[in-house]
C-alpha cells in the first residue's frame, strides 16, 4: 500500500525511473568492461563468453545467474519504460494549451529528447538482442560453437562490423546512449534527492564521464573492427560455422553480450 | 458623535495587564456560532483572520487580490521592530515606547504605544515559531540592524524582505485554518459597503471581481484591515490598487476617520523618472545606516558624483544633526531633502529634485562584500531599474509617498465607533502619532492581529449572543441596491476620460499643496480644484467595457471617486490643524531652521472626522491626548 | 523612444476561443517599465473605444507576484531575476515584435486575457506548507539557536513570491520548485520539524491532484525564477518525500498504548 502511494506521486515515480536507470548504467558499465575484452583477441572475448555462464554455477547452475541478471535489467528496462510513460502522459495533460512563442533560456535539446532518444534506444535494444544474442536476424552470418551451443562472439562481432551501415547503426545507437545519460545520470542524483549546491558539480561530471566514457568504449569496438584495426579471425575460429537453424535460436543461450 | 477611547484603569504600563483580566470573553463551545468577516489579508488581516479562526471563530476573509499572500505587506522592506535588549544597548520596553512617541511627535495615545512595546517582544517569538527565517548571528541568535530615529540596534530583519516572511507566516497559519475549514477565503473580492443595522455593524457588501456579482455576507462583528490610503497622490510607494474604499465606506456609513492628513513621506525612494510613471520604488530606509547623504556644495553643478571631492559635498544631515546624523527620523529626512532641492542642490536629472546617498565609504571601511550581504538586493533592485550601478557611483534619491498614519478612529479595543465594526493596521490611526518611525509598521500590524483583537473582540462578541441576522434582512438588499446603483452610475457617465487619468490629475494636486510642506494658501486652492476633478470625475468619466466580468477599470474608478473624496477631507484636515507635528509640515509654523512647530495648547488632539452627508462638510470631534508618563518636549534629534 | 508591435492574447472567459490580437505603439519611452507600457496601451485602447486588456498587477516592485505574462515565450520577460513588472522598455529595440501570452498550464484556468487563476499554489501550501502555531507565548527565539547557514539557506527558499512562473515555464507546467521552495523552508528548521514528514507527503500528493506536471530536471523552472530559486530544493524535496514515504514512521514503544 505504502509503495503504491508512493509510486502514484510524481515524485515516487521519478525515483523509480532514476533507480532503474541507475541500474541499467550498472549494467552498461559491466557491458563495456566485457566488451573491452575484445582487445585482447578472440580467445579471451570467447572465454568471457563461456565465464559469464559458469561464473557461481555452483550456485544458480550454468548461465543461472545470467537469467538472474537478465531478469533484473529486463525488469528494470520495462518498469523504466511505462513509468515514464505515465510521466509523459501526466505532463501532457498539465498544458493542454501551449505557447505561440517558446524561448528557452538554456539549451535543453537533450533533456527534452529524452523520451525520443529513449524510444530509439529502446528499438536499438531489440535490434541487438535480436542480431547478437538470438541471432534471429543475421544479415552477416551467425557462427555457433557446436561444443556448447553459444555464438562465437570475435567472429560474428567481425563479419557483422564489416558491413557499414551495421557500423554505423551501433556508433550512432551509442551516441544516443551517451545523449540520454548525460542527462539521464545527473537528473538520477537529482531526483533521488542526493543533489545539493556543493555536489552539483561533481554530478554534472559524473554525468559527463559517464555519458562520454560509455560512448567511447561501446563506439570503439564497430569503429575499429570496420577499419579493421581489430586483426580478422584466425582460420580454426571459421571452420567451426555452422547455419542457424531453428533449434539452435530457440536455445537462446548464445550471448556473450551479459 | 461620542468618541470613547475606552482606555483601561491603571497605570501607562499596567493597563494592558488590566484590561486583559477584565475583557468579557466567548466561551471556546460558543465561538464557531460566531461569524466574523475579515476585509483585507495584509499583516494585520491575516493575522488577525488566523488567530480569530485558531480560537474557533468561523472566519470569511476578504482580499481583492488573487491569493491574500499579495498583500502590499509584502513589500516591507527593511525589518521589525522589538524591545528584546539582545544587544544589551540600553534597549527596554519604556524606551520603544518612549521612541515611538518622540517619533510621532507626540500626538498619539500613550496606552496605546505601549501596549504596542509590551507586545513587541512576542510578536519576534511568534514569527520564530511560524518558521519566519530572520537573519541569524555565527552563533545562531537573532541578528539586529538600527534603523531611523533611534540610539538602540532593536530591528530584526530577513534580508531586505522582512514583511514578506511576515506575511507569508501570517499566510501559511490562514491557509492552514482554511484547510481545518475554520477560514473561507473569498479572493479577488472587493468590498462595497459595510451593512449597519441598529447602528451596529452586521455585515458587508462585496463585488466578486471575476463575474462582477454584487453580493451580500453577514457577520456578528466586521474587522477592516484594508491598508493605507497613499495611493491618493497616484504617485506613491503603495501597490497599484491599494484603495482607501474599504475605510472610505465605513466612513461614509458613520466611522470616525482621524487625522486624514498624516503622510508619510519616506525619504530614500527612486526618483520619479517621466510622466507616465504611476508607482514609485522604495529602497528601505536602513541603507541609511551605511549611506551618507549629500548634495553638491555648488548649486548646478554637472560634474558625474565621483568628480566632486569631499571639500565639495554638503553632508547636510550630518552637519544640521550630529548626533543621529543620517539616521534622523523618515520626515526629517525627507523634509531635509525637499529643502536643499527647493534651495537648488538637487542633483543632475529628475527635473535636479533627488540627492545622493553615498556608499563609497562604507565600501571602502567594510569592503564590498560585507555591504553586498547586507543590501545587496536593494543595489540590484536600482541597478535594475535606473541602469546605474550603485557599487561605482551613489545611489539618488527622492522622497515618496509612503505611510498613512491617519486612518479609522478606535478605541483601545481597537473598534471604530460603530459598534461590530474594527480597524487594524495601517487601516486604522491609532499608534504612530504624526510620524512613524521605521520598522514600527510591522510591529503595529501583528500585534493588532495576532495579540491584541483576538483578546479585545471577544468583549463585543458576547454581548450580541444569539442575536443573529442574516442576508436576508432589508438592510442587505438596500446595500446591494446602493452599491449597484452607483456602480451603474459610473458605466453610465459616458465622457472621455479614463479613471488612471483623472486620478493622475488628482494626485497631482494633493502632492503639490498637501505633500511633504503645506501652507493655508495652497490648502485653499487643492480644495477648489479637487472639487473641480470631482465634477470632471462624475461628468467626464469613460469606462470601457462593461460591469459584468472583470472590468480592471470600473475597480479603478470606484477607487478614484473614494480617493476624491478623501483628498478633499485631508485638505481640509490639513488646513484645520494649524500648527506643524510630524510629518505635517505648516510652512507657517517653522523655526529659522526650518523644523516644526508643535502647537500643544491647541493640537493636542486626534481630529475625528464625521461624515454628514453627501456635500455637505464634514464635522469635526476632537480627542484629547493626554500625557502621564511623558513630557511632550521639543523633538530635537541634532 | 522606440515604436512596438505587440501581439497580445485576448480571451474573454475560460470557456470563450480566445486570439492574438495585434497592437502598434508609437513613443513608447524606454526608461518605463513593462507594465507602465501595458498601462498605456489599455490607455489607447480606451481612447480607441476599445476594451483594454486584462492583466494582474499590484505592488509593481518584483515582490507581490502578482504579474503573469509571458513576453516572447519567457515567463516575466526577457529580464534576468525579475518579474514583468520590473522588465523596462529600454530592454528592447525599436522595431521590435513581442508576443504576450498569458501563463499556461491545466492548475492555472484562464480568467480572462493574461489574467490566469492560480489558486491551486495556495491549494499546496494549504496542504502542509506551515508550521501549526496558536498566538499564545513562545520559547525564546534564542533557546534554539539556528546557523547562520541554515538560517541563509531557509531564507533563500522563502524568498520564493508565489507568482507560479516555475509553472509556466516548465515544460511540464510542473510546480515542483514553488512546492519544493516551502517544503525546503519548512522542513529545514528546527521549529518544522514535528510536521516535516506530513508535510512533504501531503504538499506533493496535493501538486499531483491539482494537475500539474512531474519534473523532468530541465531547470527551466530555476531560469525563469524571478527570485533565483535553486533547483537543489527539488532534490531536497525529493529526498524528504522518499524518506517520508519509504521509511516507517518511528515505532511508538514506551507509550501507555504499547505497555
Amino acid at each position: 500500500m505504502r509503495l503504491l502511494r508512493f509510486y502514484q506521486s510524481s515524485v515516487g515515480k521519478k525515483v523509480v525511473v532514476a533507480v532503474t536507470g541507475a541500474i541499467m548504467i550498472g549494467f552498461l558499465l559491466a557491458h563495456v568492461w566485457g566488451n573491452l575484452h575484445v582487445y585482447f583477441g578472440a580467445e579471451e572475448i570467447n572465454d568471457y563468453s563461456v565465464w559469464l555462464r559458469t561464473f557461481l554455477s555452483e550456485i544458480f547452475g550454468y548461465g543461472g545467474l545470467l537469467w538472474v541478471i537478465r531478469a533484473i535489467i529486463g525488469g528494470a528496462l520495462v518498469l523504466h519504460v511505462i513509468t515514464i510513460f505515465l510521466l509523459i502522459r501526466q505532463n501532457r495533460a498539465a498544458r493542454p494549451v501551449g505557447y505561440k512563442k517558446t524561448s528557452h533560456r538554456r539549451r535543453i535539446v537533450v533533456g527534452s529528447t529524452m523520451a525520443l532518444s529513449g524510444i530509439l534506444i529502446l528499438c536499438f535494444i531489440v535490434f541487438h538482442i535480436l542480431q547478437f544474442t538470438t541471432g534471429t536476424i543475421h544479415p552477416t552470418t551467425f557462427h555457433v560453437d557446436p561444443s556448447n551451443g553459444l555464438g562465437v562472439v570475435y567472429i560474428n562481432l567481425y563479419e557483422a562490423f564489416q558491413v557499414w551501415w551495421i557500423a554505423g547503426i551501433y556508433v550512432g545507437a551509442m551516441a544516443l546512449i551517451g545523449i540520454h545519460i548525460y542527462h539521464g545520470a545527473w537528473s538520477m542524483f537529482q531526483s533521488i534527492g542526493m543533489n545539493n549546491q556543493d555536489r552539483n558539480g561533481t554530478f554534472r561530471a559524473v554525468a559527463v564521464v559517464l555519458s562520454i566514457g560509455l560512448f567511447l568504449g561501446f563506439a570503439s569496438v564497430p569503429v575499429l573492427f570496420w577499419t579493421d584495426v581489430l586483426p580478422p579471425p584466425a582460420e580454426h575460429d571459421i571452420a567451426v560455422q555452422m547455419p542457424i537453424d531453428e533449434s539452435a535460436t530457440a536455445g537462446g543461450e548464445n550471448d556473450q553480450w551479459n | 458623535m461620542e468618541l470613547n477611547s475606552a482606555i483601561p484603569e491603571g497605570s501607562v504600563q499596567d493597563k494592558w495587564g488590566n484590561h486583559l483580566e477584565h475583557v468579557k470573553l466567548v466561551g471556546p463551545n460558543n465561538r464557531p456560532s460566531y461569524d466574523v468577516i475579515v476585509v483585507g489579508s495584509g499583516l494585520a488581516g491575516a493575522s488577525a483572520a488566523s488567530s480569530l479562526a485558531a480560537q474557533g471563530y468561523n472566519v470569511h476573509c476578504f482580499c481583492f487580490q488573487d491569493t491574500p499572500r499579495r498583500a502590499h505587506s509584502i513589500a516591507a522592506q527593511g525589518g521589525i521592530n522589538a524591545a528584546k535588549n539582545y544587544r544589551e544597548d540600553g534597549d527596554t520596553i519604556y524606551r520603544l515606547f518612549y521612541d515611538t512617541q518622540k517619533g510621532g511627535d507626540f500626538r498619539a495615545r500613550e496606552a496605546n504605544v505601549y501596549r504596542l512595546a509590551q507586545l513587541s517582544t512576542r510578536i519576534i517569538d511568534q514569527a520564530t515559531a511560524q518558521g519566519v527565517p530572520f537573519a541569524r548571528e555565527y552563533g545562531g541568535h537573532l541578528a539586529n540592524r538600527s534603523f531611523g530615529g533611534v540610539l538602540v540596534s532593536r530591528t530584526f530583519y530577513c534580508r531586505g524582505q522582512t514583511g514578506q516572511q511576515l506575511l507569508l507566516g501570517a499566510y501559511q497559519s490562514m491557509q492552514r485554518q482554511i484547510f481545518d475549514g475554520k477560514l473561507t477565503m473569498h479572493p479577488r473580492t472587493e468590498l462595497q459597503d459595510i451593512v449597519t443595522i441598529d447602528g451596529r455593524a452586521r455585515g458587508i457588501v462585496v463585488r466578486d471581481l471575476v463575474t462582477g456579482e454584487i453580493k451580500s455576507h453577514a457577520a456578528d462583528a466586521v474587522v477592516l484591515a484594508s491598508g493605507g490610503y497613499g495611493n491618493v497622490y497616484f504617485k506613491s510607494t503603495n501597490a497599484i490598487n491599494s484603495n482607501v474604499t474599504a475605510a472610505w465606506r465605513a466612513h461614509r456609513r458613520g466611522a470616525a476617520f482621524a487625522n486624514p492628513s498624516y503622510i508619510q513621506i519616506h525619504p530614500t525612494c527612486i526618483p520619479v523618472s517621466g510622466n507616465f510613471q504611476c508607482k514609485l520604488t522604495l529602497m528601505s530606509e536602513s541603507l541609511r545606516n551605511d549611506g551618507r547623504v549629500w548634495v553638491p556644495k555648488q548649486k548646478g553643478d554637472t560634474r558625474a558624483p565621483s568628480q566632486i571631492p569631499e571639500s565639495e559635498r554638503y553632508y547636510y544631515l550630518e552637519e544640521k544633526y550630529p548626533s543621529f546624523g543620517n539616521l534622523v527620523p523618515r520626515d526629517v529626512a525627507s523634509r531635509n531633502a525637499k529643502l536643499v532641492c527647493d534651495d537648488g542642490f538637487g542633483v543632475e536629472g529628475s527635473d535636479s529634485r533627488a540627492v545622493y546617498l553615498d556608499f563609497k565609504d562604507a565600501i571602502s571601511r567594510q569592503g564590498k562584500d560585507v555591504i553586498s550581504e547586507k543590501y545587496g538586493n536593494l543595489f540590484d533592485m536600482y541597478e535594475e531599474i535606473t541602469a546605474q550601478n550603485p557599487y561605482q557611483s551613489p545611489f539618488k534619491i527622492y522622497p515618496a509617498v509612503h505611510y498613512c498614519m491617519g486612518g479609522l478612529w478606535v478605541d483601545y479595543n481597537l473598534m471604530t465607533n460603530i459598534p461590530g465594526l474594527y480597524a487594524v493596521g495601517e487601516a486604522n490611526f491609532s499608534d504612530h502619532g504624526a510620524n512613524r518611525l521605521g520598522a514600527s509598521s510591522l510591529m503595529q500590524c501583528l500585534a493588532d492581529g495576532y495579540f491584541v483583537l483576538p483578546q479585545t473582540i471577544g468583549n463585543y462578541l458576547h454581548d450580541i449572543f444569539r442575536d443573529k441576522v442574516g442576508t436576508d434582512h432589508p438592510a442587505f438588499r438596500q446595500h446591494e441596491a446602493d452599491a449597484k446603483d452607483r456602480i451603474d452610475r459610473l458605466m453610465s457617465i459616458g465622457g472621455s476620460q479614463t479613471p488612471l487619468s483623472l486620478h493622475r490629475k488628482l494626485g497631482d494636486i494633493v502632492w503639490e499643496h498637501c505633500g511633504m510642506a503645506r501652507n493655508g494658501e495652497g490648502l485653499k486652492s487643492a480644495i477648489d480644484q479637487i472639487a473641480e476633478v470631482r465634477d470632471e470625475f462624475w461628468n467626464d468619466l469613460h469606462i470601457p467595457g462593461g460591469a459584468d466580468g472583470v472590468n480592471q477599470s470600473l475597480e479603478r474608478a470606484g477607487r478614484v471617486a473614494d480617493f476624491i473624496e478623501l483628498a478633499d477631507l485631508m485638505c481640509h484636515d490639513a488646513l484645520d490643524r494649524d500648527e506643524s507635528c510630524g510629518c505635517h509640515f505648516r510652512e507657517e509654523h517653522q523655526t529659522p531652521e526650518g523644523e516644526v512647530v508643535r502647537n500643544d495648547e491647541k493640537f493636542s488632539n486626534v481630529s475625528a472626522w464625521e461624515f454628514k452627508g453627501e456635500g455637505q462638510a464634514h464635522v469635526k470631534h476632537c480627542e484629547p491626548i493626554e500625557y502621564d508618563l511623558l513630557k511632550p518636549m521639543t523633538r530635537s534629534y541634532k | 523612444m522606440i515604436s512596438l508591435t505587440l501581439h497580445v492574447w485576448r480571451q474573454k472567459g475560460p470557456e470563450v476561443r480566445g486570439s492574438f490580437e495585434t497592437y502598434r505603439m508609437k513613443d513608447v519611452d524606454p526608461e518605463i517599465s513593462f507594465l507602465e507600457m501595458m498601462d498605456l496601451l489599455n490607455e489607447q485602447l480606451a481612447g480607441d473605444g476599445k476594451v483594454p486588456v486584462v492583466f494582474d498587477s499590484d505592488c509593481r516592485e518584483g515582490i507581490c507576484g502578482s504579474c503573469s505574462m509571458v513576453v516572447n515565450g519567457r515567463p516575466h520577460g526577457p529580464g534576468e531575476a525579475c518579474t514583468t513588472c520590473q522588465v523596462r522598455m529600454r530592454q528592447f529595440n525599436d522595431g521590435d515584435e513581442l508576443w504576450i501570452e498569458p501563463f499556461r498550464a491545466r492548475a492555472f484556468p484562464l480568467v480572462r486575457d493574461l489574467m490566469v487563476n492560480r489558486s491551486a499554489l495556495d491549494r499546496v501550501i494549504e496542504s502542509g506548507g506551515y508550521i501549526s502555531v496558536h498566538s499564545g507565548p513562545k520559547p525564546e527565539p534564542n533557546s534554539i539557536p539556528i546557523s547562520h547557514p541554515v538560517a541563509e539557506e531557509a531564507m533563500d527558499a522563502a524568498e520564493c513570491i508565489g507568482c507560479g512562473a516555475c509553472v509556466a515555464a516548465c515544460p511540464n507546467a510542473s510546480a515542483m520548485l514553488f512546492t519544493s521552495a516551502k517544503v525546503h523552508h519548512l522542513n529545514l528548521l528546527p521549529q518544522g520539524q514535528p510536521e516535516a514528514k506530513s508535510r512533504v507527503l501531503n504538499m506533493v500528493h496535493k501538486m499531483d491532484e491539482e494537475r500539474f506536471g512531474a519534473c523532468t530536471n530541465l531547470a527551466e523552472c530555476q531560469d525563469a525564477c524571478p527570485k533565483d530559486i535553486s533547483i537543489r530544493f527539488i532534490s531536497a524535496m525529493n529526498r524528504d518525500y522518499q524518506l517520508a514515504a519509504l521509511v516507517d514512521p518511528i515505532k511508538r514503544k514506551g507509550t501507555l498504548e504499547s505497555q
